[in-house]
């Protein structure tokens, strides 16, 4: 086993044992750090392996997470049934907007995916006999035997630590591979036989499934999916904690999706301004730390022990070239 | 491998014509050259050809056997067993070279000895050394040889080439005629487009000499050195040093 990996399980192993360490609320939070730890892993096969930025993926999340409470109490489904369920119409939702967004990238891209986040926000918002509207829908069915804070807190762990694995490998499969080439160049890609927006929509459909995993587990969190869960603040909440942990050191996404988590929960308790002080964030990571927290802190790692640096990675949104 | 037709073939970019009417054909493992020098409608005959966003296409057909390409999208025309190098390298940066030959590889046509990774790197040996290393810190020669076996790996029919000698050293020049020559011994087909008469020399059996956007002489190999009006004028080359 090597340094890396040895490092990551201490660190499971670190977070398998919080429970014994905080009280029901930093667990709490450390539940929300792991769902949206999911979420950025997964917006980032866009951003990151794809060079596409989404500001819809808070919609993507919010369908998963209504459509688990909705069946629950319209289809009397249990915990994993609607979960499934959940997962099901998330991705026919994403295949529909992936196939209307990808044979675009750049500005055009983020509108379309603009557009989906602030519909299902409009729908949760106005379809107030389905959705609940503003009081949100009632949610919060957890498995049997997982009820309790921190046994649920283990479950979204290990969801986690699972989804991490499987992207790792999707990102080595050749379906990743053609996806970072698309990215470099879908010109080149196009010319030696494969369809570039046939790699975006497949970069898509992954990114939109982990999302809807995570929906489910938010749906197992929160006791109520508010249409809040959908909004564009959402989103940007998400897009931020992708470029705040760096999109191109893999865990990345996840460093900065529990800093983010951990920084609003601290913050909160304090002040209500934590809108101003995650717009500083980002303003101090753009300047000080383009590559994100891990990238930089990659960074001055390799520079300390002088092992010679990857290539500079493109930036992340660009359009064909 | 069936016939490779061009016809009447006029494309350009933003409604400035830059060929017109070009004809044009390779025929079944045959190398050919589209010779001329900067701006004559080379690469723009060449990506007209791929199908690729520029430049626009206004006429003309492009023929593989019976099938008609013209109009298809770029991955298409690569699907029908055209293999593309484009000009000035153009790898994957964020790819190593290992990938670069995995994400691409077809599986070959019936009646044709397959291109594999274990072929690719016996003709490539710079290349299977640097297998783990990202493709964007080879040098340019190497570059240039991993353009070529990325093409390789989807096992086309015919491969096009676009100045596979710009901005390399002689010596270079060299090894990637020696593998485009291999390629073509092999049996695939080669439209390659070169102002670099030692390249022509090389690999090609017949040359198209392309002036202003339209063929203006087309000879075969053995008879270059009886032209060497056509080499001065298209190629820039003095009869003392051709």
């Amino acid at each position: 086993m090597n340094m890396r990996v040895t490092g990551l399980v201490v660190l499971v192993v670190l977070a398998v044992l919080l429970p014994y360490g905080v009280g029901e609320y930093w667990v709490g939070i450390a539940t929300e750090a792991a769902i949206f730890a999911i979420v950025a892993l997964g917006l980032n096969v866009l951003m990151g392996l794809g060079g596409l930025v989404s500001v819809g993926h808070a919609g993507l999340f919010a369908t998963s997470a209504y459509a688990t409470s909705l069946a629950q109490q319209h289809l009397d489904l249990g915990f994993a049934t609607s979960g499934l369920f959940a997962i099901g119409v998330t991705i026919a939702v994403t295949a529909l907007v992936a196939a209307l967004a990808v044979r675009t990238t750049g500005m055009y891209f983020l509108m379309i995916t603009l557009a989906v986040g602030m519909l299902v926000w409009g729908l949760s918002h106005r379809w107030s006999s389905l959705t609940g509207g503003e009081n949100g829908s009632v949610s919060g069915v957890r498995p049997a035997g997982v009820t309790r804070y921190y046994q649920y807190y283990w479950l979204v762990l290990g969801v986690l630590v699972a989804v991490a694995v499987v992207l790792w490998y999707f990102q080595r499969s050749r379906a990743g591979m053609r996806i970072r080439g698309t990215r470099d160049s879908a010109a080149r890609m196009t010319s030696m036989g494969y369809s570039p927006a046939a790699q975006r929509f497949v970069a898509f459909l992954a990114s939109g499934t982990v999302t809807a995993v995570a929906g489910v587990l938010y749906a197992g969190y929160y006791p109520v999916v508010s249409p809040s869960t959908a909004h564009l603040s959402m989103s940007i909440l998400f897009m931020l904690m992708v470029i705040a942990g760096g999109s191109s050191v893999y865990l990345g996404p996840a460093v900065g999706a529990i800093v983010l988590t951990v920084l609003r929960a601290a913050v909160s308790a304090e002040t209500q301004r934590w809108a101003t002080i995650m717009g500083l964030i980002l303003v101090a990571v753009v300047l000080f730390a383009p590559d994100g927290i891990s990238g930089t802190l990659r960074g001055r790692l390799r520079r300390r022990t002088a092992v010679p640096p990857q290539p500079a990675r493109e930036p992340v949104a660009q359009g064909a070239r | 491998m069936s016939t490779f037709t061009v016809a009447g073939l006029a494309a350009g970019y933003q409604g400035h014509p830059v060929v017109d009417g070009i004809d044009l054909t390779v025929e079944p493992g045959e190398a050919v050259a589209l010779a001329g020098r900067n701006g004559m409608g080379k690469t723009t005959t060449l990506r007209a050809v791929m199908g690729l966003a520029e430049p626009a296409v206004s006429a003309g057909s492009v023929r593989f056997g019976d099938v008609e390409l013209h109009g298809k999208a770029p991955h298409h025309i690569a699907r029908a067993g055209i293999g593309y190098v484009p000009q000035g390298r153009r790898i994957f940066r964020s790819l190593t070279v290992a990938e670069h030959l995995a994400v691409v590889a077809r599986p070959a046509r019936a009646g044709y000895e397959p291109w594999t990774m274990d072929r690719v790197n016996e003709l490539f040996p710079r290349l299977a050394e640097r297998a783990g290393q990202f493709a964007g810190t080879l040098s340019g020669g190497e570059q240039q040889m991993l353009a070529i076996a990325r093409a390789l790996m989807t096992n086309p029919l015919l491969v096009l080439l676009d100045e596979p000698s710009e901005g390399l050293a002689p010596q270079i020049v060299r090894q990637v005629g020696d593998i485009i020559a291999a390629l073509h011994a092999s049996g695939v087909g080669v439209l390659i487009a070169e102002q670099d008469l030692s390249m022509v020399r090389r690999v090609a059996d017949r040359v198209y000499f392309l002036d202003r956007g339209t063929v203006a002489a087309q000879v075969t190999a053995a008879e270059l050195d009886a032209h060497a009006d056509l080499l001065e004028r298209h190629l820039g080359v003095g009869a003392g040093h051709a």
